[in-house]
């Protein structure tokens, strides 16, 4: 009796397990929840980096604009937003003009872009491309996701994804050529950033 | 039961439950998330991995399981020597001192002493003693410098944790070398002379290479017995350690640790229930009239009382009732041939409270002694196809002697164990490792004045046979034939996202041990994500916990019994351990709600109910040591964190705990216990923390001495003042709401409880 009731508990144990994996291999597209994890990690990237750089005094004095572009489902623009507001007690926010354009909105973007920015940051679904990245005159810091954008745009800054983490890829040289200045604590991190020559 | 636990589920999970949507602002479990990483450097978020294994990261939101963790400024801001102090604020866990400055944790269950059913992990090694199945949380403990976090895991987590992750896990996570560059000292001294200061030293070797070595000094002061006598228990712990972490490659990391303690304190035997006169065994007309001249019924049963009350009576005035040579002649005493009353005499301190009479009181005292050492080697990486990899090897030697009771252990331990875990499509994170484990052991027992003199060893079995006289029955000996032990442990686990909303884990352990057998010990546990600002969370485990050596291969004599039989005869009373006490298993259920209304504010509500087989309990009806029964508990844990406002946060816990044995109520776990902490920064560099502690009573359960700890309620208060960016000065006032209480003490080889008194101390700290 006991022996059946044993068989009995494994084998209703054995049925959940195989009935959770079957399950988990269907219907489900996208690891929606590992994406907005991304951004949130992406996002408090961001905030440590608008530290270590020293703004001009021109940029002190009206802010930092930071231009996302790219839909954006996994609430980068959102993370960004609070995480700046957090990281200097709520005060640190208004220092920072932070606008966000979907890929319907490119146009706006762009003029956007043309009138001038400190950061720009392609969101994962951004359609702007390597050739529209290059037409950019505008003096500023461009983030954008992939080695492969990175590889082949003048963007300093990627973030890389790879072995489930998520790190920074850094042009020192031109990170220099943009004019920004960075403080040289960001050459001592030990695994965030991957200082590549492009 | 289980019905019982379902429904409540069901109901919670009823009334915080609309239908989700994924909203498009960040959700307050998603801000909460930001802010933690906001608060981590720039380098430590390369080391968040995007797709977890659940059981791993504590501080996930959807973790399936009810989990506290504790950080450093937990300990500092608290004035707390020991990390297994900041435990007193966990809900579920229940935190006692005892003599000799001992800490012992227990987890939600009827484990109340000693014999822990949890596993506690510290700096990578399992920390337990196979011979008390317990750890010293004050000998393997770390300077608050070097500790990134202690996480509290309540519930088996058999599948990745393994054998002895009965009732929850405490895992303590040292910091990386690279996290501890420059020099940092922390010194407390208290009120009674009792001191501590540790200092931590790192640098860096090469571009890739970091070290750290670090001392530290505990001397103890003088504590007092709850009677009042002196305890005897002041000593030392002196403790050193080292970490040295080198890069060998972009995805290639190693680390070699170290670490050494040596423990003097003393011990108090109390030993006047030791020597006992078993009236029973007195001529029927002499018991008729000693229960005359005591005032007894005719029809009571006369039960082995002390002998020193058995001579005092002879200087009691019955008049007129009896005259001493009367009450001589009812009660002969033992001949000075058979036992050595000038060695009991040397050893008699004051008086002590025997039902309506008072007996002399005997005490012994024996160092107690703790020396180990310990070296852990890791090497992980990762590889290009995800693959994260460790391999760990540990080699530990303990040497710890009961000079109270004449017993020493050396115990010396190899661990090497493989861990790895790799994505299996998009939806799927494989976690599976291997470990090997040997345990050898050396053990003696020596019989101990006033203990070495001749008697049967077993009246109860033997009561007349000549052949079965020794003079050499120590207090706790151990059966020789079983010093070696091997555990072999595999497991695998996969932790897959369902859907967007449902996290499963599902995984079993297989283990081969020489302790607790051949077995697969499986567990599942899913989260559900119900709406922004809720978690429900369910798992089913079950777990193994090995008998501890004590348990199975001891034989305790704790006390000797004159009988007036055949002349008059000493006999022993021995309790044997149990060879044939099999493991323990535990089926658990739970459910727990976590939930963010915002940021600010988290509440968590975590029920649990454990069926346990053959758990292993001090016996109270037979000759043995300890008995296996079915048992079963049940309750749960509620816990808040509010931040109040930015200079005001609030953190409290309450749990109730229920346990049965067979049926039977069992109390040796405080059925409720409740904690709230304020925070309060007064000015950016001055805090005032408060803390209020409460635990129901408990009863420690005893062959010989059974104790009632009363409830009790504990206020603390501390200010802590931030002199600088790195030094940090706090007052501390504890237990300031009674002058003395008292908190446990030892079972079976009892030791009188000691009083945990109120105390104030200061604390500096400089910080890295």
């Amino acid at each position: 009796m006991i022996a059946q009731r044993a068989v009995l508990r494994y084998a209703l144990f054995s049925l959940v397990i195989f009935g959770a994996w079957g399950l988990s291999f269907s219907g489900y597209s996208q690891t929606a929840e590992q994406n907005r994890k991304m951004a949130r990690i992406e996002a408090s990237y961001l905030t440590h980096l608008t530290k270590y750089i020293q703004w001009d005094s021109s940029t002190k004095k009206n802010g930092v604009k930071i231009i996302i572009h790219g839909d954006d489902p996994y609430k980068f623009y959102e993370s960004l937003k609070y995480a700046i507001e957090v990281s200097s007690g709520g005060e640190r926010i208004a220092d920072f003009e932070i606008m966000h354009f979907t890929n319907d909105q490119t146009d706006l973007a762009l003029k956007n872009i043309k009138e001038g920015f400190q950061i720009l940051v392609l969101t994962k679904k951004s359609f702007l491309t390597a050739e529209d990245l290059d037409k950019i005159e505008s003096k500023g810091l461009i983030v954008v996701h992939g080695e492969q954008l990175f590889d082949n745009t003048n963007a300093p800054i990627a973030f890389q994804y790879s072995q489930n983490r998520v790190r920074l890829l850094i042009d020192r040289k031109l990170l220099n050529q943009g004019g920004i200045r960075v403080s040289s604590k960001l050459a001592n991190l030990r695994n965030a950033v991957s200082f590549v020559d492009k | 039961m289980i019905k019982r636990f379902v429904s409540l589920g069901l109901f919670v999970a009823t009334l915080a439950c609309p239908d989700f949507v994924f909203a498009e602002n960040l959700s307050p479990f998603e801000k909460a998330e930001l802010k933690r990483l906001l608060s981590l450097e720039i380098d430590d978020l390369a080391e968040q991995p995007i797709q977890g294994v659940l059981g791993y990261d504590q501080e996930y939101w959807r973790n399936p399981a009810s989990v506290h963790v504790i950080r450093p400024e937990d300990i500092t801001e608290h004035g707390f020597a020991n990390s297994v102090e900041a435990l007193r604020a966990v809900p579920g866990m229940h935190i006692s001192r005892g003599l000799a400055y001992d800490n012992f944790a227990a987890m939600r269950n009827f484990s109340g002493f000693s014999p822990q059913k949890f596993l506690g992990k510290i700096g990578g090694r399992e920390v337990s003693q196979l011979m008390l199945g317990s750890a010293n949380y004050s000998v393997d403990d770390y300077p608050v410098a070097v500790i990134d976090r202690i996480e509290i895991i309540r519930g088996p987590g058999a599948s990745i944790w393994g054998t002895n992750a009965v009732n929850g896990v405490i895992n303590l996570v040292t910091k990386h070398s690279l996290e501890t560059q420059g020099d940092s000292v922390r010194l407390l001294t208290q009120d009674n002379g009792t001191f501590m200061g540790d200092y931590v030293h790192g640098g860096q070797i090469s571009e890739h290479s970091y070290y750290r070595f670090w001392i530290r000094d505990q001397e103890y002061a003088e504590g007092t017995l709850n009677s009042g006598l002196p305890a005897h228990d002041d000593g030392y712990l002196r403790k050193a350690g080292f970490r040295y972490d080198n890069k060998l490659g972009s995805d290639l990391n190693f680390y070699i640790s170290g670490g050494g303690a040596t423990r003097r304190l003393a011990h108090t035997l109390d030993l006047s229930n030791r020597l006992l006169y078993d009236l029973g065994s007195l001529p029927n007309s002499s018991q008729a009239q000693l229960k005359a001249l005591l005032g007894l019924e005719p029809t009571s049963i006369l039960t082995p009382v002390p002998l020193s009350l058995v001579q005092g009576l002879l200087l009691q005035d019955f008049t007129p009732f009896a005259t001493p040579a009367q009450v001589l002649a009812l009660l002969p005493q033992p001949g000075l041939g058979t036992y050595n009353p000038l060695s009991w005499a040397k050893i008699a301190n004051g008086t002590v409270p025997f039902q309506d009479f008072t007996a002399v009181r005997y005490e012994r005292y024996g160092e107690l002694t703790n020396d180990s050492g310990h070296i852990v080697a890791k090497l992980d990486g990762i590889t290009d196809s995800d693959l994260e990899w460790s391999v760990r090897g540990a080699v530990e030697h303990t040497d710890i002697s009961l000079g109270h009771i004449g017993f020493e252990w050396q115990q010396t331990q190899y661990d090497l164990a493989f861990d790895a875990n790799r994505p299996l499509g998009d939806f799927h994170r494989l976690s599976f490792g291997l470990a090997a484990r040997r345990t050898n052991l050396d053990i003696q027992s020596s019989v101990i004045e006033p203990f070495a003199f001749t008697s049967l060893v077993n009246l109860a079995a033997n009561p007349l046979l000549p052949s079965s006289y020794s003079d050499s029955i120590p207090v706790l000996s151990y059966d020789q034939a079983f010093t070696e032990f091997d555990r072999f442990t595999a497991y695998l686990q996969d932790s897959i996202s369902l859907t967007d909303t449902i996290e499963v884990s599902i995984g079993s352990k297989f283990e081969e041990n020489d302790l607790a057998g051949t077995g697969f010990q499986p567990g599942v546990r899913a989260s559900w994500l119900a709406n922004d600002s809720n978690v429900f969370w369910a798992g089913y485990s079950r777990a193994h916990r090995q008998p501890s050596l004590r348990e199975r291969y001891t034989t305790l004599t704790p006390a000797k019994v004159w009988s007036n039989l055949g002349g008059g005869i000493w006999s022993n009373v021995q309790f044997a351990g149990g060879e044939s006490l099999d493991r323990e298993e535990i089926d658990s259920f739970e459910i727990g709600w976590r939930t963010r209304p915002d940021e600010d504010f988290l509440l968590e509500l975590s029920s649990y109910y454990y069926d346990t087989k053959n758990a292993v309990l001090a016996s109270s009806e037979n000759a043995n040591a300890y008995e296996a029964k079915d048992a079963e508990s049940y309750g749960g844990e509620l816990s808040i964190d509010w931040e109040i406002s930015k200079i005001w946060r609030l953190r409290g816990g309450y749990s109730l705990a229920r346990g049965k044995v067979e049926g039977d109520r069992s109390y040796d776990f405080p059925e409720q216990t409740a904690s709230l902490t304020s925070r309060l920064s007064y000015s950016d560099n001055l805090t005032f923390v408060q803390s209020l502690y409460y635990t129901d009573e408990t009863q420690i359960p005893s062959d010989y001495n059974p104790v009632t700890i009363p409830s009790h309620l504990r206020l603390d208060l501390g200010i802590v003042w931030e002199a600088s960016d790195d030094w940090e000065v706090g007052f501390f006032g504890r237990d300031l709401l009674e002058p003395y209480h008292i908190e446990t003490m030892f079972p079976g080889i009892d030791v009188e409880p000691a009083r945990v008194e109120r105390t104030f101390l200061i604390s500096i700290y400089k910080k890295f």
